[in-house]
């Protein structure tokens, strides 16, 4: 004998469920944890820069135009003959007013030295971040469903592989295939716009996104294999649910939180990645910029990249955790009840 | 010494020196098992030249104005898009550049008259203002140019004539020329320098001269683009578009050149030329560059002559030049190479006056006998640090540690920035050094006047003082027969050698490599890379 089942209360409409999900309190809390984080940043930049050997105006007067005027010249334009909170101080005061200065080594103003390479950047990072993606998720679910076979164990040796190859290694590999024996892509430079772009960034992407991809591979495979062995999959199993709806409804929904959590850290690796894959593709991104003036101790031009790439870190990690409490209704925040209100 | 370069060259030199990443080794594998090279010859067919010639370059450009930014990279750049009054032959010798003819009413005046009918690359006719605008520009404060001490002995530069200008100094100076030659001074219209005070030279302002050539775009860390100028007064270049690729790896650089993405590459390490030459004609050119050791003679235990004679009898100079340079360098036996004295005196005279100075030979026992009789017979510790972009120059200071190491000498080596490395050469603080020089004039002095001259204490990393090679420099400072002049720089040269201050260890020189098809004529002397020389690309 069967009961009815018991009527369904009507859905929430979206917003509301949004709402539910991300408290605008909390979003704006998060936001604001974000915004201190990237000052204290910025601080904790400045002081490390004071540390760096060298000194930016001997190395842009050269030896023999050092003469002390000129020197203290260059250093009066620059503040860099005030005391250290000052010159932060200085920076601060025309960050606010949207001036990231000038360049001590160009004379160019920061702002457009850091236009075209910051887009570049983002759209290999974009690039490297899809193909780890779409290498490193369905391998790792295969792994997992694999487990302890020998797939399982080619996959993960293929990770290994790709995770430990330094970047000019593995990119100088694919130069010497697809661009010198094969002719499919060029073996360097941005190209111009649009498409040639694309084709221009096809193997730095493919370099960086390897690099990551075995990353993004364990924690899949870890996820889905614990997934794997709850007792819900187990029983649907059991009940003779195909494997498609298993994978999808109860396998990768579960797994969901942990790989988000994992591919917002990854965005951090690969950042730090484009660097050398910009060397080895002679790339004009923000990677030579940001190490080059840092050995020239061209502060504004550092700070000013140091900052985009931790404003950049920070938003992934601020969208992977709003996005927990969306895939996971548990992770919620409790709504206030008008008690605790009280 | 920006002009140095390497030195202080900073990047670009680094590059020029080598700076390749780990990728190294794998270049002359790739050499190895390379397919054979695509032939594409868009328009290269017999005696024509290329439409457009891409060349890599192993280190970018952060500025392409020599005053922020003079390394010897930088110079081959704007050398194609300005010019100085004098301009400089491939062998080194001063000849008429924007200056049609030059006179010397006396030793503190110069009057040079303009050439007629110049104009600049965007219309404008070429002025006397134009040159003195172009000399406010190097000593105006707000441009931060390392070029301004050049000027620091020039009382006026003036407006004389239609074509004329005149300039007064202080006092003589034998180097002036080569002050108004490319490596002191390209000129830019007034018009331009006033438009873009203080950011001359960035992507966005880029270059305005009167040469072969005229930049139409450049991007730090990719390319500059260059455009033949086909008002210049000069032949007109073979060659319509010339692209300059910045490729740092030196792996990627090689792969570029085998599939034909460029056609040649300027500044080759000599590790690297090797690889290149199953992919392109490989030439060597002495680039006038010096390696030597910097001794401080004020400070112990460098103090002390014999430790002094020590250190150079354990260094294996023609092994550093053979083993680490693969025979592409010269045992250097002075501070200015033979290449520097073309505009002086005869290469025999040199060669001769070189010959004769005898700096101790590699030899462990002589070394042993020599520290033994100093004040350190138990040996000492020092340091030697040197710039990453120089690695030939950490490999010649590994060797002479380990040859110390034996007759009881401790040299700590270590790798250290090439802008930590120029904050330490000036400071005093550390008693042996590298120096590591590019000179942009070619005239001894430039290297004399700076290291030997007692009075010189900005520059004179040895603290080297003694009177008659001061007196010697001094006396060539006004002396206007070059003959006259050249014998007393020598034998400020031989004086010095025996006292020992630096050891030079070797005289450098530069690979070009160029695709089969083209071929960059009008000699290779010490000096092909200044002026306008792809002026001279043609295809083969």
């Amino acid at each position: 004998m069967s009961t009815p089942p018991p009527p369904v209360p009507p859905a929430p409409g979206v917003a509301a469920r949004l709402g539910a999900a991300l408290p605008p309190r909390y979003v704006a809390r998060r936001l604001a944890g974000t915004a201190v984080l990237l000052v204290v940043l910025s601080a904790a930049v400045f002081a490390l820069l004071q540390l760096a050997p060298g000194d930016p105006a001997r190395t842009l007067l050269g030896a023999r135009g050092a003469t002390p005027e000129a020197l203290a010249e260059v250093r009066a334009r620059h503040h860099l003959d005030q005391p250290v909170l000052v010159q932060y101080g200085h920076w601060l005061g025309d960050l606010l007013r949207l001036d990231l200065g000038t360049s001590i080594r160009t004379g160019e103003s920061v702002a457009s030295a850091l236009g075209d390479r910051a887009l570049l950047t983002c759209q290999l990072v974009g690039l490297g971040f899809a193909t780890a993606l779409l290498l490193g998720l369905p391998l790792g679910v295969l792994a997992a469903f694999r487990e302890r076979r020998p797939t399982d164990r080619a996959v993960q040796g293929l990770g290994v592989v790709t995770l430990s190859t330094p970047a000019f290694a593995s990119g100088l590999a694919l130069i010497y295939v697809c661009a010198l024996m094969l002719g499919w892509f060029p073996a360097y430079g941005a190209g111009e716009g649009g498409l040639d772009r694309l084709r221009h960034l096809v193997l730095p992407a493919v370099t960086l996104g390897l690099a990551v991809m075995a990353v993004l591979l364990k924690l899949t495979r870890a996820a889905v294999v614990r997934e794997l062995a709850r007792d819900h999959v187990t029983f649907a199993r059991a009940r003779g649910v195909g494997p498609r709806t298993v994978l999808f409804r109860y396998v990768l929904r579960g797994a969901a939180v942990p790989v988000t959590a994992g591919a917002a850290l990854v965005l951090a690796y690969l950042l730090a990645g484009t660097v050398m894959v910009e060397t080895v593709f002679a790339l004009p991104g923000l990677g030579p910029l940001l190490v080059d003036s840092i050995t020239f101790r061209d502060l504004p031009v550092v700070q000013a990249v140091a900052l985009a790439v931790a404003t950049l870190v920070c938003l992934a990690n601020l969208a992977a955790d709003l996005a927990q409490p969306l895939l996971d209704p548990r992770l919620r925040t409790p709504a206030p009840t008008p008690k605790a209100a009280r | 010494m920006e002009r140095e370069s390497g030195g202080i060259g900073r990047r670009r030199l680094l590059g020029l020196t080598g700076a390749g990443l780990g990728a190294l080794a794998a270049s002359g594998l790739l050499a190895a098992c390379a397919p054979p090279r695509r032939e594409e010859d868009e328009g290269g067919q017999g005696g024509a030249s290329p439409e457009k010639v891409t060349l890599a370059l192993p280190s970018s450009l952060s500025s392409l104005d020599v005053g922020r930014e003079s390394g010897t990279l930088n110079y081959a750049v704007a050398c194609l898009v300005q010019e100085g009054l004098l301009s400089v032959s491939p062998d080194g010798e001063l000849r008429p550049g924007l200056a049609a003819r030059w006179t010397q009413p006396d030793e503190r005046t110069y009057v040079f008259t303009l050439r007629r009918g110049v104009t600049f690359s965007d219309g404008t006719p070429l002025t006397p203002d134009d040159v003195v605008a172009s000399v406010e520009a190097i000593r105006d404060p707000k441009n931060t140019n390392a070029l301004a001490y050049l000027y620091a002995h020039v009382t006026s530069v003036k407006v004389t004539g239609d074509l004329e200008v005149t300039v007064r100094l202080k006092k003589p100076d034998a180097l002036f020329l080569w002050t108004v030659s490319p490596s002191g001074l390209l000129v830019s219209s007034r018009a331009f320098l006033k438009r873009h005070r203080g950011e001359v030279g960035t992507g966005k302002t880029l270059l305005l001269g009167t040469g072969a050539y005229r930049v139409t775009g450049f991007a730090a860390d990719d390319h500059v683009l260059l455009e033949r100028n086909d008002a210049w007064w000069g032949e007109k270049p073979g060659v319509r578009t010339l692209k300059l690729d910045f490729v740092p790896d030196a792996g990627t650089r090689l792969v570029a050149m085998k599939s034909g993405a460029v056609d040649g590459a300027l500044g080759l390490a000599s590790d690297e030329a090797r690889g290149w030459e199953s992919a392109a004609e490989v030439t060597y050119t002495e680039d006038r560059s010096v390696v030597a050791l910097a001794f401080d003679t004020g400070k112990a235990p460098f103090d002390d002559p014999r430790v002094r004679r020590a250190v150079a009898h354990a260094a294996d100079r023609a092994g550093m030049a053979e083993g680490i340079l693969h025979g592409k360098a010269q045992v250097a036996a002075a501070l200015p190479s033979p290449g520097m004295w073309g505009d002086l005196l005869p290469a025999e005279q040199v060669t001769a006056a070189y010959d004769r100075i005898a700096l101790p030979a590699h030899d462990l026992a002589a070394a042993r006998k020599e520290l033994a009789a100093s004040g350190h017979p138990d040996g000492f510790t020092a340091e030697l640090h040197y710039p990453g972009s120089g690695p030939q120059l950490g490999k010649a200071a590994l060797a002479l540690a380990a040859e110390l190491k034996k007759i009881g000498v401790t040299l700590k080596v270590e790798e250290i920035t090439l802008e930590q490395w120029i904050a330490e050469l000036g400071s005093g603080k550390f008693p042996l050094q590298f120096l590591w020089y590019f000179p942009t004039t070619g005239d001894p002095a430039e290297l004399l006047d700076a290291y030997l001259h007692g009075e010189a204490e900005a520059t004179n990393i040895a603290r080297y003082d003694q009177a008659k090679v001061t007196g010697a420099l001094k006396a060539a400072t006004t002396e206007t027969d070059s003959g006259k002049r050249g014998a007393l720089l020598l034998e400020a040269v031989t004086e010095a050698a025996g006292d020992l201050p630096y050891l030079p260890l070797w005289w450098a020189s530069t690979a070009t490599a160029l695709s089969g098809r083209l071929a960059l004529g009008g000699g290779d002397g010490p000096f092909a890379l200044t002026g306008p020389w792809a002026a001279r690309l043609r295809s083969s």
